[in-house]
């Protein structure tokens, strides 16, 4: 596992957007009573926000990013670096983050790069572009990271439908030399790729006229080869077993006392999995803040999007010691442990 | 409840079902042909046996047991 620790830079401000659009978990079709009750109470998710068709993720990314820089005050010409996390770019090709320069109106001299990641992402992300800033002194940065996974999900998928919902976040970085050190985990087993994959999506598997008859895959999932797939007993038992312990080696490593965390903010995958993680930290509950009940997972947005729908509620989190950890797809974990310090937080946007 | 007594993991995969399905459950029954047998009861009960004797099933141990006296037996295979 890579831990490192960077320097001079910290987080100044997060914001983050979701489609207007509002479906509920009660309305499913094809539950029965009993399984919709026995599902929302396992994977404690009720509502999920659904972008529409013309709706990107990097859409709901510069929606986040504008009121982020009207909040701090920036001038968009200082911003002199911009990553973007997402696993639902615009395009396969051009990168995305170069669009996003011009949207935002950024100075053409802005560095940009695109990330493919997910649940890993927001962690992964800030490594990259806190790793970049702090070496290369650039003062401003911009971390976009998002997804509209629903458009990957089939509709008739029993088992993901319920679960994932879209969301765009902004995270703004300065260099700062009297910043206190992030410290870093980043690792991943990359032999289980095809624990949650969309099988033809790229080179591998070209998408053909094949990939577009539905598969049965078990009783009320079919899918597409261009849907998402999951093997969900491999994700768990990867969570369940690997998580716990890559944030415990983060905390050991870099000597850092449990009990002085102030909250751990997980990758939003469901209700029972963060449950079982903070129960094998002997971490309580309440330092876990969550945003499952209301928009699902998020994919690479759970992270930023947990802290700004938390950051009313629990007013302090905006000047505490806290974990982040990602983990899933790749399969990848990502966990930080970084200081807040008057990190703003503007209300959630709709669109 | 002791980690290798089969009557407490049977109690557990009762509680686990409803009264429905719950009723008929003893170490003979094959979960995967009740009702309530899905993707997500397979992960609620890998859950529990996790919490409860540290092991954590995977699909093909599922597909490989006839009944839960074979899965209880797998357990306790992996516990030791």
């Amino acid at each position: 596992m890579a831990c490192f620790s960077i320097l001079n830079t910290r987080i100044q401000g997060i914001a983050a957007a979701v489609p207007k659009n509002r479906v509920s978990n009660f309305n499913l079709e094809n539950f029965t009573a009993d399984e919709l009750e026995k599902l929302i109470e396992t994977i404690g998710i009720e509502n999920r926000r659904v972008a529409s068709k013309d709706q990107c993720a990097s859409d709901l990314c510069v929606e986040a990013a504008n009121k982020l820089i009207l909040d701090l005050g920036w001038n968009k010409q200082d911003v002199e670096c911009l990553f973007f996390v997402t696993q639902t770019p615009d395009y396969h090709l051009p990168g995305t983050s170069l669009q996003i320069i011009d949207r935002l109106g950024l100075s053409k001299s802005c560095a940009s790069f695109d990330i493919n990641q997910g649940c890993a992402g927001y962690v992964y992300g800030l490594s990259l572009i806190s790793s970049f800033m702090s070496s290369s002194g650039l003062k401003k940065g911009l971390l976009l990271v998002g997804d509209t996974i629903t458009k990957l999900v089939s509709p008739l998928d029993k088992s993901l439908l319920p679960v994932f919902s879209d969301c765009g976040t902004a995270t703004a970085i300065v260099f700062d030399e009297d910043s206190s050190k992030m410290h870093f985990n980043i690792s991943s087993e990359g032999k289980h790729y095809e624990s949650i994959i969309v099988p033809d999506s790229g080179y591998r598997n070209q998408v053909s006229e094949s990939s577009f008859n539905f598969i049965e895959i078990a009783p009320g999932i079919e899918r597409q080869g261009t849907h998402l797939a999951m093997k969900g007993l491999e994700v768990l038992n990867f969570s369940l077993k690997k998580v716990a312990p890559h944030i415990d080696e983060l905390l050991m490593k870099y000597d850092i006392d449990k009990t002085k965390i102030d909250y751990i903010v997980l990758h939003q995958a469901n209700k029972l999995i963060l449950e079982s993680i903070c129960a094998k930290l002997d971490i309580p509950l309440t330092k876990a803040p969550s945003s499952l009940k209301n928009f699902g997972n998020t994919s690479s947005a759970t992270i930023p999007l947990t802290i700004v729908t938390n950051a009313k509620l629990n007013a302090d989190i905006s000047n505490s010691q806290l974990v982040l950890s990602g983990f899933g797809v790749g399969l990848s974990l990502g966990t930080v442990v970084v200081q807040f310090n008057n990190v703003r937080c503007p209300d959630l946007i709709e669109i | 409840m002791p980690e290798n007594d089969l009557n407490s993991f049977i109690e557990l995969m009762i509680s686990l079902f409803r009264k429905s399905d719950s009723h008929s459950i003893d170490e003979e029954t094959d979960i995967k042909l009740l009702d309530e047998w899905s993707s997500l009861q397979t992960m609620i009960i890998v859950n529990e046996i996790d919490k409860k004797y540290n092991v954590l099933l995977e699909a093909d141990d599922f597909k490989n047991s006839g009944n839960l006296k074979q899965i209880f037996n797998l357990i306790q295979s992996k516990m030791s």
